[in-house]
Parts: C-alpha cells; sequence; structure tokens
C-alpha cells in the first residue's frame, strides 16, 4: 500500500485504520457534514436520486463481494432483490412487522434462496455458472406471480407500507435519505471489512485459483456458498429498501436486464474495489439520469427526428458514453482514481 | 547485516510498538496522549455529525408539516398540473410529442379564458417509463410554486407505485386503464375505461352482433390470449374478464401467453395458442405488441385476427404490413384518426398541419391530451365559480370530478362519465381495421364493469 510521505504506519492499529491522516479525517468529517445536510441545499429530485443510487450501492456491494472477490459469476442479483422487496413487503403489509426487522428478514430471506442457487458453484463456474443463476432469474418471477397472487398480488403491483422505526414514519424522499444513506454507508463499511478478513481473503484465493486455494486448506464449497450469501443479504436488503421507497412492488422492476446493468455497475466501477463500487453506481446512475435530461433537449432543436429515434437517444447516449468509458479505463473508474491519487502524490515529479 | 543486529533491531521495533523500552518513554506518553485525544475527538466528531443528521431529519418533517397546511389562496397568477409521460422509454411509440400536444391544449384553453382567467399551466416530465425516475420527478414536481393541483401518468405500472402517495400528499391524478392503478379508491381516476372493460365491450358487441352474423362452423369461437407480460398486459388476466368472455358465448385458452415488453418475436407464444385452435387473439398491449403478435402470426403463414385495447391504434398499426391488419379489431375511448369528418379529428389535423407536428404522433394519446386540458379547465373554472379561489384544490376537484356525467370535451373527442363507485371512463367504440383504416363497428357504448371482484366493495 502506498502511503503520503511522510505518513508511518507504527501499530497494527494504524495499518488497518480507514482513515489515516487529519487531512482524511478532515475531508471525511466534511463529506458526513454535507451528506447529512444534503437536503437542505439539494433539489428534492436529486435527493430521490441519491435515494436510488444508495439502493443500488448496496446491491452492486453484494454482487461484487460474489463476483469481484470470490470470482463467481451472477446473473439473478434483480432476482434475490425481489425476493427481499417481496418478503419485507409481506412481513410489514400481512404481518405488520417492524420495518427494520423485516429489513434483517428480508437480507436472511434472500440470503438463504441465493445460497439454493449457488450450489451449482461447486460444479461449475464461469459461463455456466452465470447460466446456473440466471435460473434465478425465471424461477423466482415465476412464483412470486403465480404460486400465491392472494399473498404476493400476483401479477400486479404489490403495495408497501412506509417505513416506520417505532412512531416515526418515513413517507418523504427526504426522510427516507435519512435511512437509506446511512444503511447504504454501514453495508459499505461491512463490505470494506469483510474484503480485509479471513473470509475476504479466502474469497480472493478462491478467485485467483480456486485448486491453489483448495491445496491451502480453504473449503472451497462453503465460501462460495458463504460468498452467495452475503451477495443475495445484500440483493435482500436492497430489495427491501427499494420495496418501501417506491412503495408498490412488481416483477416489471426485477428483470434480467437490472440484473445486467448491476453487472455492467461493477465493471465500470472497478471489479474487486469498494470505493470502485460506489463510484461505479453514482456514474452509471447519473448519466443515466443526465441522458434522459439531454435527449428532450436534442429532441427540441431537432424537430425533425422521428420518434423512434428521439425515444433511442437515450439509450443511444447512454451506451455510447459506457463504451467509451470500458474502452478508455478497462479496469473501472478506481484504477483511475488511483493514477489521479498517485499522480498527485508524486507532483510535481514523475516517479 | 549479522544475526546479531538484526535480533537486536526487531527487539527494538517490538519495544517501540508496545513502549516497554526506558529510551523511547516519552513516545509512549506522547502515543497514549494522542490516542485519547483521538478518542475523544471521534467521539466529539460523532456526536456533531449525529446530531446534524437527526436536525437534517427533523427540518424536512417541520417543512412538509408546514407545507401540508392549507394554504390561502387568493386569486393565483397561474394554475398548474402536471403530466409524467414517456418520449424516450418502452411507450415513446404512443406518446411521440407528447410534451407539445399539452402544451398546445393549454395554450388553446387559455386562448378561451382559462380557468376564470387565470393561465391553465402544464408541466411535463419525461420518466424513460422508469419508476425511480418519475418518482423523483413527481417529488420535484411537487415543490412547483404554485403547487400542482393535478398529475397525469401515462404509465400503468408508475400510476400503481404512485397510487399511495397520491392519496398522502392529497394529490388528485389521472392515470391510463390498470385497475390496480386507481383501486382501492384513492386520488387517481382511469381517463378510458379499463384494460377488461374495453376488450369487455368487444365481447359483447360479438355476442350482440358479430357471431350471429358472421360466425357458423357450429363451435364456439375459440379466443387465445397474447398479452404483454408487464402491469399493462396482465391487467386483463383475472377471473371476471375470463367469466365475461365465456358468458358471451366464447371458448378462452388457457393458460394465456406472455412475451416481453421488448420482445419481437412471439412466434412460439403463437404457436401455442394455434395449436389450441384458437380462432382469434386477445392482445392487451401497444407500441410494438399487436405488431409482434401480427407478425408472429404471419411467420406461421397462419390468418387470425388480432383484437386489442386502447393501446391497439395506428402508433401500433403502422409497425405492419396493412394487409396484416384485414380482420383485426380494437376498442377505443375515442375516435380515430381516419374519421376525417369528426370535428376533433378535423381540429387536430389542422393543429398538427399549423404546428408541423410530425405525422406519427398521431396517437390516442395525444387525442386525450387534449380532451383532459379541457376537463380540467371546466371542473376548475366551476370550483371557482361556485366556491370561489380559496375552494381551488386537489380535493374539490377530485370532489367535481366524481359529479362529471357525460360531458364532452369542445372537440367532442372524449366522453366522460365518473362516479366515487366507478373512477374510470365507461365509454368506448369497438373498431374494425379495414382497407388500411381504423372504422367504427358501434356507437359510443357503455363498457361492461369487470373491475376485479375485490374492487368492487
Amino acid at each position: 500500500m502506498y502511503l503520503p510521505s511522510g505518513t508511518y504506519n507504527v501499530n497494527y492499529r494504524q495499518d488497518m485504520a480507514f482513515v489515516r491522516t487529519r487531512f482524511h479525517w478532515g475531508i471525511s468529517i466534511t463529506a458526513l457534514v454535507l451528506i447529512a445536510i444534503m437536503p437542505l441545499f439539494v433539489p428534492i429530485d436529486f435527493i430521490t436520486l441519491t435515494n436510488f443510487i444508495g439502493i443500488t450501492i448496496i446491491v452492486t456491494h453484494g454482487l461484487n463481494i460474489l463476483a469481484g472477490y470470490a470470482g463467481q459469476m451472477s446473473l439473478g442479483q434483480s432476482a434475490f432483490m425481489m425476493v427481499g422487496a417481496y418478503t419485507s413487503a409481506i412481513l410489514t403489509r400481512h404481518l405488520g412487522c417492524p420495518f427494520l426487522l423485516a429489513l434483517l428478514l428480508s437480507g436472511l430471506t434472500a440470503g438463504v434462496v441465493g445460497l439454493i442457487f449457488g450450489i451449482p458453484s461447486l460444479r461449475v463456474k464461469g459461463f455456466y455458472l452465470a447460466m446456473a443463476t440466471l435460473a434465478a432469474q425465471f424461477i423466482i418471477p415465476w412464483l412470486v406471480v403465480n404460486v400465491r397472487p392472494d399473498i404476493t398480488a400476483g401479477a400486479q403491483s404489490f403495495r408497501v407500507p412506509a417505513m416506520t422505526i417505532g412512531s416515526m414514519t418515513f413517507n418523504t424522499q427526504t426522510e427516507m435519505f435519512y435511512i437509506i444513506i446511512p444503511i447504504a454507508g454501514l453495508m459499505t463499511l461491512f463490505a470494506k471489512n469483510l474484503s480485509r478478513s479471513k473470509l475476504g481473503r479466502a474469497f480472493v484465493a478462491i478467485r485467483d485459483n480456486d485448486l491453489a486455494a483448495e491445496v491451502q486448506g480453504i473449503d472451497i464449497f462453503r465460501y462460495k456458498l458463504i460468498a452467495f450469501f452475503i451477495c443475495s443479504f445484500y440483493a435482500g436488503v436492497g430489495g427491501s429498501l427499494w420495496a418501501h421507497w417506491v412503495r408498490a412492488v412488481n416483477s416489471d422492476q426485477f428483470t434480467l436486464m437490472h440484473s445486467i446493468w448491476f453487472l455492467g455497475i461493477i465493471i465500470v466501477g472497478g471489479m474487486g474495489s469498494i470505493s470502485g463500487i460506489v463510484m461505479g453506481s453514482v456514474f452509471i446512475r447519473l448519466l443515466d439520469y443526465l441522458a434522459a435530461l439531454i435527449t428532450p433537449l436534442i429532441a427540441k432543436s431537432m424537430p425533425a427526428i422521428s420518434s423512434q429515434i428521439e425515444a433511442s437517444l437515450t439509450p443511444i447516449i447512454f451506451g455510447f458514453l459506457v463504451l467509451l468509458f470500458v474502452i478508455l479505463e478497462p479496469r473501472g473508474l478506481y484504477h483511475r482514481w488511483e493514477i489521479l491519487k498517485a499522480k498527485y502524490r508524486m507532483w510535481p515529479y514523475s516517479y | 547485516m549479522s544475526r546479531a543486529q538484526k535480533s537486536s533491531r526487531a527487539r527494538s521495533r517490538d519495544n517501540n510498538e508496545e513502549g516497554a523500552d526506558g529510551g523511547w518513554g516519552w513516545l509512549k506518553i506522547l502515543n497514549k496522549r494522542r490516542e485519547k485525544m483521538k478518542t475523544s475527538g471521534k467521539i466529539w466528531v460523532i456526536g456533531m455529525v449525529t446530531a446534524i443528521m437527526l436536525l437534517g431529519a427533523g427540518f424536512p418533517l417541520t417543512q412538509d408539516t408546514l407545507q401540508a397546511a392549507p394554504a390561502k389562496i387568493e386569486k393565483p397568477e397561474v394554475v398548474r398540473w402536471v403530466v409524467l409521460t414517456d418520449m424516450t422509454g418502452p411507450y415513446a411509440g404512443i406518446l411521440p410529442q407528447n410534451n407539445l400536444y399539452y402544451e398546445y391544449a393549454a395554450e388553446w384553453v387559455n386562448a378561451h379564458g382559462g380557468v376564470d382567467g387565470v393561465p391553465l399551466e402544464v408541466a411535463v416530465y419525461d420518466t424513460g417509463g422508469k419508476l425511480d425516475r418519475a418518482l423523483a420527478l413527481y417529488e420535484k414536481a411537487k415543490t412547483l410554486k404554485p403547487r400542482p393541483l393535478v398529475t397525469m401518468c401515462w404509465i400503468s405500472g408508475i400510476s400503481e407505485g404512485l397510487h399511495d402517495l397520491y392519496i398522502e400528499d392529497k394529490m388528485c391524478a389521472f392515470t391510463v386503464s390498470s385497475d390496480d392503478a386507481i383501486y382501492p379508491r384513492g386520488n387517481t381516476f382511469g381517463v378510458y375505461p379499463l384494460y377488461p372493460d374495453q376488450i369487455g365491450a368487444w365481447a359483447d358487441y360479438m355476442a350482440k352482433e358479430w357471431i350471429p352474423k358472421n360466425w357458423k362452423k357450429g363451435r364456439p369461437l375459440k379466443v387465445g390470449i397474447i398479452t404483454w407480460d408487464t402491469t399493462y398486459g396482465r391487467a386483463i388476466l383475472h377471473q371476471e374478464f375470463y367469466d365475461h368472455i365465456r358468458a358471451r358465448g366464447m371458448e378462452l385458452i388457457e393458460p394465456p401467453e406472455l412475451f416481453d415488453i421488448r420482445a419481437v418475436d412471439v412466434t412460439t407464444q403463437v404457436t401455442r395458442v394455434k395449436e389450441k385452435g384458437a380462432d382469434m387473439i386477445v392482445s392487451n398491449s401497444a407500441v410494438m405488441g399487436p405488431a409482434a403478435v401480427l407478425k408472429g402470426i404471419q411467420k406461421l403463414g397462419w390468418n387470425c385476427p388480432v383484437i386489442g385495447s386502447q393501446g391497439f391504434d395506428w402508433s401500433a398499426a403502422r409497425q405492419v404490413e396493412p394487409k396484416l391488419l384485414e380482420g383485426s379489431m380494437t376498442t377505443l375511448g375515442h375516435p380515430t384518426w381516419d374519421q376525417k369528418d369528426h370535428p376533433g379529428i378535423k381540429f387536430l389535423d389542422s393543429l398538427i398541419e399549423k404546428k408541423g407536428l410530425r405525422p406519427e404522433s398521431r396517437t390516442f394519446c395525444n387525442i386525450s391530451a387534449f380532451s383532459e386540458t379541457a376537463l380540467l379547465q371546466h371542473v376548475m373554472t366551476k370550483i371557482v365559480k361556485e366556491k370561489g379561489w380559496n375552494n381551488l384544490n386537489s380535493m374539490s376537484i377530485k370532489d367535481e370530478l366524481f359529479k362529471v356525467k357525460d360531458w364532452w370535451d369542445p372537440w367532442k373527442l372524449m366522453p366522460w362519465t365518473l362516479s366515487p363507485d366507478r373512477m374510470s371512463r365507461v365509454h368506448a367504440i369497438v373498431y374494425k381495421f379495414e382497407g388500411h383504416k381504423i372504422l367504427p363497428l358501434t356507437d359510443w357504448v357503455v363498457c361492461p364493469d369487470l373491475r376485479k371482484a375485490k374492487y368492487r366493495k
């Protein structure tokens, strides 16, 4: 690990610290304070977008632990999110379960479902495992829609009560911001710590060479299943927050396309990096938002273009930017950030 | 370096960490003090951040409470409403230039008196068909000054999501024809009859006129369902709808076939209903949906009419060859663009020419834009005249909409009948595709009420 000139780690505690210097402390505190007071000076639609980014960060952290750290491919993240969303909806609406308990149980339920779909990882990997997890994307929505429509509202939207903690109800975007963002922060912290633990190192060993990891005494199957559980737990928590955020869930919200985009986010952000996931989530969601803002302006300035082209502009702009990004920085935003930091530390010298 | 030197250096380092060496005692004290300061500093920082977050959390609560208080309105400078549309997402094909149609409708209304002389302003936002973006835009709309009194949302799935928010925000709303977007009864009204009601009207027509005249096979007509796998498409998949089709003497093929909103090839689903002997196919879809079903039928070299609802107008029909449409039928809550003598269509055609609007903007949504705007002008003006400006708010508009019965917009585009029991429009016309035109088979008919049983209470 590179440290700024004049900064030394003289004990393990310092070596393990997230925040190392006074400058880091200053930046961290300023960032926390700015985030805390953000609703006071930021437009409400941006707060809604921030909430969405917060949920995306949680879900993609889970996928990053599975794909980025443990090297296992999953195309079912959106389906696991659906499990969390419906579990939370059923618990809070039908059983009157408190929101925070429902949040935890949603994560656990999704985790258990993820475990089941992770079983093929013992025998297959790579594209074959992706295909196995793809099954989740078809089976779970089908089960939700068809098995007990009296409980899940079947094909129609399932209305979800607002988030409540004790007697407090969080039903506006600003109020939900103070639930979603701290949870996203905690989940990020947990993911960061996990990556530095024995478990995280075992995941990395499996990712880099599963045979060598097994020779070293790592129980590969057990660790792969743990990775699936954690990945789905994150998706479940994200799904629960999503359900209470949008207040009505249906199977249209958890499609294969969403799963692919989650995968896209971790590739753009930088697989196997916690900060990269945050950067990727913010980048992709902002890009999507900006593309939607730009499109009507282009369409208005060029009224002759047909509605089909106008409709395609958002995905075209969005896709083109992502393509450019992947060509120019295939190792993700995190790598670019590391380069920038290194350059800043070396400046004005080149080495 | 000798082994002794190495070991001495290691000891020194260990002592340094543990602070046991007397020579490094001052460093030990300094480190301890620093640690203490760090700990107390951390507690102070965490305390400050928590306090700020709590204050921040409390502030919006207060702000919202203040906003929720009924503000006294004198004669405002402008009266506003909001439209959440989809010009760049999966529904873009039925909503081209939707923003312009709403703006021109507001322009017309304001040129004809506005709301008691006050201009009616519309804010149109493009959601891209995404619920997350719609939420953000709806929140943004609520902060507009003056606050919008009515919200229209063109996407069933999004309207279903906003249903409870409308109630919490005391916002009167319009939506399209999914019953879950309207019921349980809240503040949302349907601008068209519900999708099952529309196809139910077609079934009524079939039983009354088409089957007695044209069906000679000596067995019940078999109807297959190939519909979108979305909240829109699945809105017809419930028992009340199935029972109605059967009660009209037709046989329904089960299970219904579903296809993705972006699917272009549904040959598999068409093959399955063909094998089960379907004579007609019902498809509750829009834009490319009916076209995908028709193309699937063509690929199999089959000849089978497709029956649609609101979304099966020219926005969908122009995606396929005209000959493929022959014999297909649809139910619409307004006149079609092919009824050139209709006063409303004449008016809209002249507007398209005058404003240079695109030909493909001739869709049902853009017809509705004018009728909705005129209805709001009528209802708001009535409230202002009868109860004064102080009583013009979302809830008074909702109450007034309940009283609307057989009301026509100035162009005779859409008749409006709404009630506290049935909160969507009830009138529609059954049409056929013939000679590359959409022509009426019936006059305005009252659609059957095919709401789910749970929504009738």
